[in-house]
């Protein structure tokens, strides 16, 4: 525990502070309908480091910095002057453009490279996971300064002047810029458009929205960091798929809260509908291709392994359990022959070429063996499905009906109760 | 087969796969239906020998004559050899190990009692291999003809033991007869030798016939015979063209093996419930003919007291030759004789297709051309007419076309493939 | 004009040094230790870039289609060498062809783990780690398959690549002993990624653990918490990583262990001292040897 707090504690202050950025500007970049601008930004912002890069200047040095600012500057400028095309040319197909052609560029100048220019941008983009306080300080410096006077100057200007837009995009884009070197790009796009979503979702004025996101943000961003230790998972994808999730929750949240009773009926018939039509679909699929993959039975099988019993005869299964029993054993093998050759490489005697060639000979043959029984494993299941696909069908299809034919039925009870 | 059998191999399948768990080397003994002592081979790292025969490697398992070996095998795989340090070195070290091996051979085992000029009996009692196998071409490598058939693919296949046999292609089924591809014992000379070449310590025979039932009759070349077995066979042409069976991995072969005193032999030898098998084994497919022409007539002498004349003519009524394989450096031939002395007759070798059989022919005075044209040809014909793609006509070629010797008495030799229309169903 | 045309029709080598193409800078510097003067080699991808995802340019198409001979790393790690290969129709050097050279042929894989995604390898067995180049003991094994294509391709120059081959070996041997000598106590090690285990076998150097275990799958919260807690408990000396791999990562974990972080080359030309293939070894050993 005071490992996993000592390994989380600034990634979770990291999170909070870049979701009290980026919420503020998420606000902002739906109200204009730019979702793209921020990777369209970063990628600029990348250009730059490269070009600096190639001229000389270490990647994460003040002249790379500077380079990609400039750059980050110049993109802004471009932006907020194309913004009067937006009649003719969506402003999202202009951002796309400075995207790929800023991607693109990059490309090219890394071909020119003597070594190594390639991974700039890997270089660039950060993980928070190993942030450091040092950069998070500054980070949280910048993001104040940004926070406090951008406001500031935006109410001083003409609301949609060229001076305001350009004013919007070189904030956001020194924002960016920073923020994707101590996030990356997937990460900070979830910052930027799902808390401020989910304020939307439940808010109409500017300051519940921002207050709301805030919250949400925050909170779905340490679930996130938790649910990653816990289940030893790739953080950063970890956190955004978290923020998925906490989007569909307050969408359903927001269904729920009102008119619940009609809506939620609603909902529930058109569930039973589909649920319904997915059954039917189903079984017309393993009436026609029993050996295909069949989603809806895979994904039953795979909750409850028992409803196999119900197609597949003693012998089927038997030689389904002998094959994963005997996939196991191979997979433990090799992984222990694996070990063992890992091991020796430092430690007790070496092993010599041949014992070396015939653990790769040993390892092969597992692989090739773990692949029959896997192949095994399918083959019955399939043999299976193919021979009693009408039953399996039939199957699906009476509890198709049972769900949609019962629907007036169950409607009918909590109609007549209050009578 | 019967119920109690089947549960008697389940209880064997079950203690192998126990006793494959433990590091170490073991045997059970354990009694059963089987003949003498029953001793269980898994095989593991410590119980395997991997590409070579070596009569100086210690023994995994010391059995007495009469004792019945339980082994359990793994699937091969193709690898590799070291490196030299002149351009000669390095060519004939991978001239010399193409990459039909280094097969994983289970053993050795030291038979008690065995010496120097016995020979040993190995009976296959009884085959479980897994329920798949697979059939594969290794990319522009190996097989009678590496340069045409220079992509790769693996093949997976079910084997449907109850009805013995696996669907090779949709409506194409290939009946099962599970057979090791290599039983052998260790060679005389010391030193390591490749597991891939045959010879007369038996090894990579991969003659099909030498399947449950049959028995294997090999000279013991060292003290203790160290007898090994490996490269599990579901079913194979003759003449293994593509280099591979369909290859398999056994949960259990049951051999019993004794030593025979009085027997003298200087090649191997197969009995099967109804023939006795001879063979040759040479690079070149005609001195394989010359060597099983000599061992035939040798044997039917011993079996019919006939004068060496006398037992050729004999052979040319009622020996069945068949080409093994092509494809192990050392090339295979191998002749059925009937025990039944009083049989004659050899089964038809048809020319031309017929009701039961497509047929191909390959006429050469040179025995390898002969057979090179007639695989290529049906290889052809089942890509031509069969409508089979390319590496599937040369697998199923691989697997099932049976190659047979034909006429050899005119000065070109003829060889007749044929492939049973039996095959294709619906 | 005419005679060097029909020359080149022939496919007579001649006083033409034999031209060659490698996918990776390493492997063209072992084909030079081979060829020497009589071949003319390039490469396809640029120094220190990363060898899995590079995209071929139009130009690398005429190289390959006027190459003599081919050579590869192989194991999936120049996956993308294939459709270049269809693509120039050039039978000398396609798969199969007599030019076609796989480096990887007969060497002894480490770590064969399950689901190869090669085109046609031909069998189910899976695939092993491709940077067996790092060991350089298996530079005789892939200059002895060099020197076996270059034997087939250019007969009556056999003997000179052969004595090239010779030289260039005892110039191995002897660097060997040195290298083994001066990495005899080098502390326990964690690499960014798996790219050191046939380098790590000879020279008997332990690695804890790898940070990305997935090629661009960044790592989780408890794997760097449990690097950091064995890399603690093994005394690690150093961080490993590559020029290209970021920094920061390596930082962070040498910072919770106590450890340096050490710049290693996989690669010839990825950093400017790795000029060719011992120099590269050279590199990276003097990066490891414990400062005395």
């Amino acid at each position: 525990m005071i490992e996993a707090l000592s390994f989380l504690a600034l990634p979770a202050l990291a999170c909070a502070a870049l979701v009290a950025i980026h919420a503020y500007f998420g606000l902002h970049v739906l109200e204009r309908n730019v979702i793209f601008v921020d990777l369209a930004l970063a990628q600029v912002a990348a250009l730059g480091a490269t070009a600096a890069f190639l001229l000389g200047h270490p990647p994460q040095g003040l002249a790379a910095h500077a380079y990609a600012l400039g750059f980050t500057v110049a993109a802004a400028a471009l932006l907020a002057s194309t913004r009067a095309w937006s009649g003719r040319i969506p402003q999202e197909a202009q951002i796309g453009v400075v995207y790929v052609v800023a991607a693109a560029a990059a490309l090219l100048l890394v071909d020119r490279a003597p070594q190594g220019a390639e991974h700039i941008r890997q270089i660039l983009t950060g993980n928070i996971l190993t942030v450091g306080w040092s950069e998070l300080a500054w980070a949280i410096a910048l993001y104040a300064a940004v926070g406090l006077a951008y406001p500031w100057i935006a109410r001083a200007l003409k609301p949609s002047g060229w001076i305001s837009e350009f004013a919007f995009y070189a904030a956001f884009g020194v924002v960016v810029t920073s923020s994707v070197a101590l996030a990356g790009v997937l990460l900070v796009f979830a910052f930027l458009i799902i808390p401020a979503a989910i304020g939307v979702l439940h808010a109409t004025r500017f300051a519940s929205q921002l207050a709301i996101a805030w919250i949400a943000g925050t909170a779905a961003a340490f679930v996130g960091l938790a649910i990653s230790y816990a289940s030893d998972l790739s953080t950063g994808a970890t956190l955004v798929c978290t923020y998925g999730a906490a989007l569909a929750i307050a969408g359903i949240a927001r269904g729920l809260r009102r008119e619940r009773r009609a809506k939620f009926g609603a909902a529930l018939r058109l569930g039973r509908w589909l649920a319904a039509a997915l059954l039917a679909a189903s079984a017309i699929w393993i009436a026609i291709s029993p050996r295909a993959d069949q989603p809806l039975l895979d994904s039953l099988e795979h909750a409850f392994p028992a409803i196999r019993g119900a197609y597949m005869d003693a012998k089927s299964l038997a030689i389904g359990a002998e094959a994963a029993a005997y996939g196991r054993r191979y997979r433990d093998e090799a992984d222990k022959l694996r070990a063992r050759e890992a091991e020796r490489r430092w430690k007790g005697e070496p092993l010599d070429e041949e014992e070396v060639r015939r653990i790769a000979s040993f390892e092969k043959s597992y692989n090739e063996m773990i692949r029959g029984e896997e192949f095994v494993t399918r083959e019955v299941r399939s043999r299976a499905r193919e021979a009693k696909r009408w039953w399996i069908a039939g199957a699906f299809l009476l509890v198709a009906a049972i769900l949609a034919v019962s629907l007036p039925a169950w409607r009918s009870i909590p109609r007549s109760a209050p009578r | 087969m019967n119920k109690t059998h089947r549960t008697a191999r389940i209880a064997l399948a079950m203690a192998i796969a126990a006793s494959a768990t433990a590091a170490m080397a073991q045997s059970i003994a354990i009694t059963s239906k089987y003949p003498g002592k029953v001793h269980l081979l898994p095989a593991t790292l410590e119980t395997t020998q991997w590409g070579w025969f070596d009569n100086a490697q210690p023994p995994v398992l010391k059995i007495d004559s009469g004792d019945t070996v339980v082994f359990e095998t793994m699937m091969h795989s193709h690898n590799q050899v070291v490196p030299g340090r002149t351009i000669e070195e390095i060519k004939k070290l991978r001239t010399d190990n193409p990459g039909r091996g280094p097969h994983t051979l289970t053993g050795p085992v030291f038979v008690n009692g065995a010496e120097p000029g016995d020979v040993l009996r190995v009976s296959i009692l009884n085959i479980v291999p897994r329920a798949y196998a697979t059939n594969f071409n290794v990319p522009g490598m190996f097989g009678e003809f590496p340069g045409i058939y220079a992509d790769g693919q693996v093949k997976y296949l079910y084997l449907d033991m109850d009805k013995m046999e696996t669907e090779f292609l949709p409506g194409v089924f290939i009946p099962l007869k599970p057979f090791p591809g290599t039983t052998g014992v260790a060679r005389a000379q010391p030193g390591r030798y490749s597991s891939v070449p045959p010879g007369e310590y038996a090894g990579n025979i991969d003659i099909r016939d030498f399947s449950e039932g049959a028995t294997l009759y090999v000279p013991v070349w060292v003290k203790g015979a160290l007898l090994w077995t490996g490269d599990s066979h579901a079913a194979q042409g003759n003449g293994e063209v593509n280099l591979t069976a369909i290859e398999t991995a056994y949960k259990e072969m049951a051999v019993n093996v004794s030593v025979v005193k009085n027997m003298k032999l200087d090649m191997p030898r197969i009995e099967t419930p109804t023939h006795w098998i001879t063979m040759g084994l040479d690079s070149d497919l005609n001195l394989a003919w010359n060597q099983a022409l000599a061992q035939t007539i040798k044997f039917i002498g011993e079996q019919r007291g006939q004068s060496a004349e006398a037992a050729a003519l004999t052979m040319a009524s009622v020996s069945d030759c068949r080409v093994s394989q092509v494809v192990n450096i050392k090339k295979g031939i191998h002749c059925l004789t009937p025990k039944d002395v009083s049989a004659s007759g050899i089964p038809e070798r048809p020319a031309a297709e017929n009701a039961a059989y497509y047929v191909s022919t390959g006429r050469d005075v040179d025995l390898n051309k002969a057979m090179d044209a007639a695989s290529m040809a049906m290889i052809k014909f089942l890509e031509q007419k069969k409508g089979i793609a390319r590496l599937d006509a040369y697998g199923l070629a691989s697997a099932a076309m049976d190659c047979r010797i034909g006429d050899m008495s005119g000065a070109e030799k003829n060889v007749h493939c044929v492939m049973p229309k039996s095959l294709w169903r619906n | 004009m005419t005679i060097a045309l029909f020359l080149g029709l022939e496919g007579v080598v001649g006083a033409e040094p034999l031209r060659l193409v490698s996918t990776t800078t390493e492997l063209e510097s072992l084909a030079i230790s081979v060829g020497g003067e009589l071949i003319v080699a390039t490469h396809l991808i640029p120094a220190g870039q990363d060898a899995e995802n590079f995209q071929p340019r139009p130009q690398d198409l005429a190289r390959v289609r006027e190459a003599q001979a081919v050579l590869r790393v192989g194991v999936d790690y120049d996956l993308w060498l294939d459709p270049l290969l269809q693509q120039a129709g050039n039978a000398r050097v396609r798969r199969g062809g007599a030019g076609y050279i796989d480096a990887s042929t007969d060497i002894a894989l480490l770590d064969v783990r399950a689901g190869g995604v090669g085109p046609d390898d031909g069998h189910a067995h899976g695939r092993g780690n491709p940077h067996y180049w790092l060991d350089p003991a298996n530079a005789a094994m892939i200059t002895a398959t060099i020197l076996e294509a270059l034997a087939r391709l250019d007969p009556p120059n056999a003997k000179r690549y052969e004595a090239n081959r010779l030289a260039f070996l005892e110039r191995l041997d002897a660097k060997m002993g040195e290298w083994k000598r001066a990495l005899e106590n080098a502390p326990a090690l964690i690499a960014y990624h798996d790219t050191w285990p046939y380098f790590a076998r000879r020279f008997r150097l332990r690695f804890v653990g790898i940070v990305e275990l997935r090629p661009g799958v960044p790592p989780s919260a408890s794997h760097l918490a449990k690097l950091a807690r064995e890399g603690i408990e093994a005394r690690v000396g150093a961080i490993v990583r590559e020029p290209h791999e970021p920094a920061r990562d390596a930082q962070f974990l040498a910072s919770r262990t106590g450890a340096r972080v050490a710049v290693l080359a996989s690669s010839v030309g990825a950093i400017p001292e790795a000029r060719d293939y011992i120099s590269l070894i050279d590199y990276d050993v003097r990066a490891l040897a414990p400062s005395r």
